[in-house]
């Protein structure tokens, strides 16, 4: 087989990975297949997903810190078990020190939550309406008030409900604390096992695309999901403090909400600060609370700028405002309070992912 | 052997070939000076590969991803151009290696590799290397040091062999 006249364009035929060309090739079917039916299932348990999710988040967060070791010369294993024994101390810690106040403010945010139901939450609203009908002619009018009542009781309602609808759904999940330890243990001991095993199930011809595309794509999602875990950790701790030295109740509550909320582009310091001021403004009676809160959330948002602004927390890449729009509104639409969070981290996911494979498309012979 | 490459991938018997990995390892000069345990680092990081003969390993103009030993079998490095249409260059076997350029840059191939005969092949590609490099610093640079001076053997004798043919050229008045 010394010379020939094959041209690329022919024998790259040969080998093109086409069903249609090749019927062999069909049994590629079946891994596709198993992955569609896998993430459909996942979607059924939406409480797996979650701690796979949290799981790939903790490992992003805790991978760093293992290979940091290994380069001080301590063996893979060894470096392993001393983030992961240290990873553990810290979520003991947590259950152990902050579980009895979260269960105590869980309980007083139920009652809270029933009293608001009936009737005071009303009665409060109707109170805030007045007062802004003593400044504002056009709401001096009964049948305008009584309307208004309505409607902004039925949203904050509905607010509330959700508020508490996620708060309980993550304290749910703490008895999957001990499911979600051993995922993260496995992936920080398997992961690159496990992304080794993926890429063997590769055809030869996407070999080194497959290689370049999957560490692009995980580089660029652990960077993400590091940082938003850094904010979120960051922000949630800033505003439980200052909630509780401000005398707020439910502080870690509302602030691990505001701090969950932070990471959500535009709408986050509204999703964020109207629990926080409506809570404030029912236990003070005292609607000069909203000044003091409105100036703790510029000051914290303005710290959180200036700390994530270094270029090591810097997204990988923009995404333009009118696309996570779209993908919030989406996210909303088909998952809910649930669907906000998980928008954009789903978004950079797919963009990523798609950015990949219009580069491999341009670039290799598939 | 009538083999398929792809089922040949998914269900190849990864543990059996650890050892067998090593070996081959072992007998390229870029891995020549390092210890089992540090090949094992690298065999951690390698990706086995059969593949048909006449299947190509990569085209001539595709990003360098990384590079390959050949562990059983034999590749042909070849040219392929509309005129002439495929050309082999070399025909590569047991313990050579192709494509280590690719694993400090990632720019275009320069010839395109294809199995000759049925072959497996060992992938070592540049993102796990450079992960592999960052968290054993020492030995990255004993790797790296061990590449350089490859690469600096290889310079000299491209420059010699530049030299003889200048030479040459200027002896039949070629150039002057």
């Amino acid at each position: 087989m010394s010379s020939s006249n094959i041209t690329q364009e022919s024998t790259s035929q040969d080998f093109t990975f086409s069903p249609w060309k090749n019927p062999a090739n069909l049994k590629l079917l079946f891994p596709i297949g198993a992955g569609i039916i896998s993430l459909f299932l996942l979607s059924l348990f939406s409480t797996l997903f979650f701690i796979a999710l949290l799981a790939l988040v903790l490992t992003s967060v805790l991978k760093p810190m293992v290979f940091h070791l290994e380069k001080e010369g301590i063996n893979a294993f060894g470096a392993l078990v001393m983030i992961y024994a240290l990873f553990l101390l810290m979520l003991f810690a947590l259950v152990i020190f902050l579980g009895p106040e979260i269960a105590a403010q869980l309980r007083a945010m139920a009652q809270l939550y029933n009293s608001l139901v009936q009737e005071s939450g009303r009665q409060h609203i109707a109170e805030f309406i007045t007062f802004f009908a003593s400044k504002l002619d056009f709401l001096n009018s009964p049948v305008v008030q009584k309307q208004l009542v309505h409607q902004y009781f039925t949203v904050f309602i509905r607010f509330l409900r959700g508020g508490v609808q996620f708060t309980t759904s993550i304290l749910y999940s703490i008895p999957n604390v001990l499911v979600l330890a051993l995922a993260v243990f496995l992936l920080l001991k398997d992961g690159d096992r496990l992304q080794r095993h993926f890429i063997s199930t590769v055809p030869n011809r996407f070999l080194e695309f497959t290689c370049f595309a999957t560490e692009h794509i995980q580089h660029t999602l652990s960077a993400y999901l590091r940082r938003q875990f850094y904010i979120i950790f960051t922000t949630t701790v800033f505003y439980s403090l200052a909630f509780y030295w401000l005398g707020i109740p439910f502080s870690i509550l509302v602030g691990f909400l505001a701090g969950f909320a932070s990471v959500i582009p535009f709408f986050g310091l509204l999703i964020g600060a109207v629990p926080v001021a409506l809570v404030g403004i029912y236990s003070f009676d005292n609607n000069s609370i909203l000044f003091v809160l409105l100036g703790l959330f510029a000051a914290i948002h303005f710290v959180q700028t200036a700390l994530f602004k270094q270029s090591s927390f810097r997204l990988p890449f923009k995404l333009h405002p009118l696309y996570t729009l779209v993908f919030l509104v989406a996210g909303y639409a088909i998952w809910g309070m649930w669907g906000v969070f998980f928008a954009v981290p789903l978004a950079v996911c797919f963009i990523c992912i798609i950015k990949q494979i219009g580069w491999g498309m341009q670039n290799f012979h598939f | 052997m009538k083999k398929d490459s792809l089922w040949a991938n998914i269900f190849a018997d990864k543990t059996k070939d650890r050892n067998e990995v090593i070996k081959t390892l072992k007998l390229v000069p870029l891995f020549s000076q390092l210890n089992t345990s540090e090949l094992k680092e690298f065999e951690k990081i390698s990706h086995q590969r059969f593949f048909k003969a006449g299947e190509p390993v990569f085209w001539e103009g595709e990003p360098g991803v990384g590079m390959y030993i050949v562990k059983l079998g034999s590749v042909a490095v070849c040219k392929i151009t509309p005129e002439k249409g495929k050309e082999e260059l070399a025909i590569l076997r047991q313990g050579d290696f192709f494509g280590e350029l690719a694993l400090i840059d990632e720019g275009p191939r320069s010839a395109t590799c294809m199995a000759h005969e049925n072959a497996e092949i060992i992938g070592i590609f540049r993102p796990d290397l450079v992960k592999l490099l960052a968290r054993k610093p020492r030995l990255g640079n004993k790797f790296l040091f061990r590449f350089a001076t490859l690469l600096g053997k290889r310079l000299i004798a491209t420059h010699k062999e530049n030299k003889e043919l200048r030479l040459q050229l200027e002896k039949s008045n070629i150039i002057i």
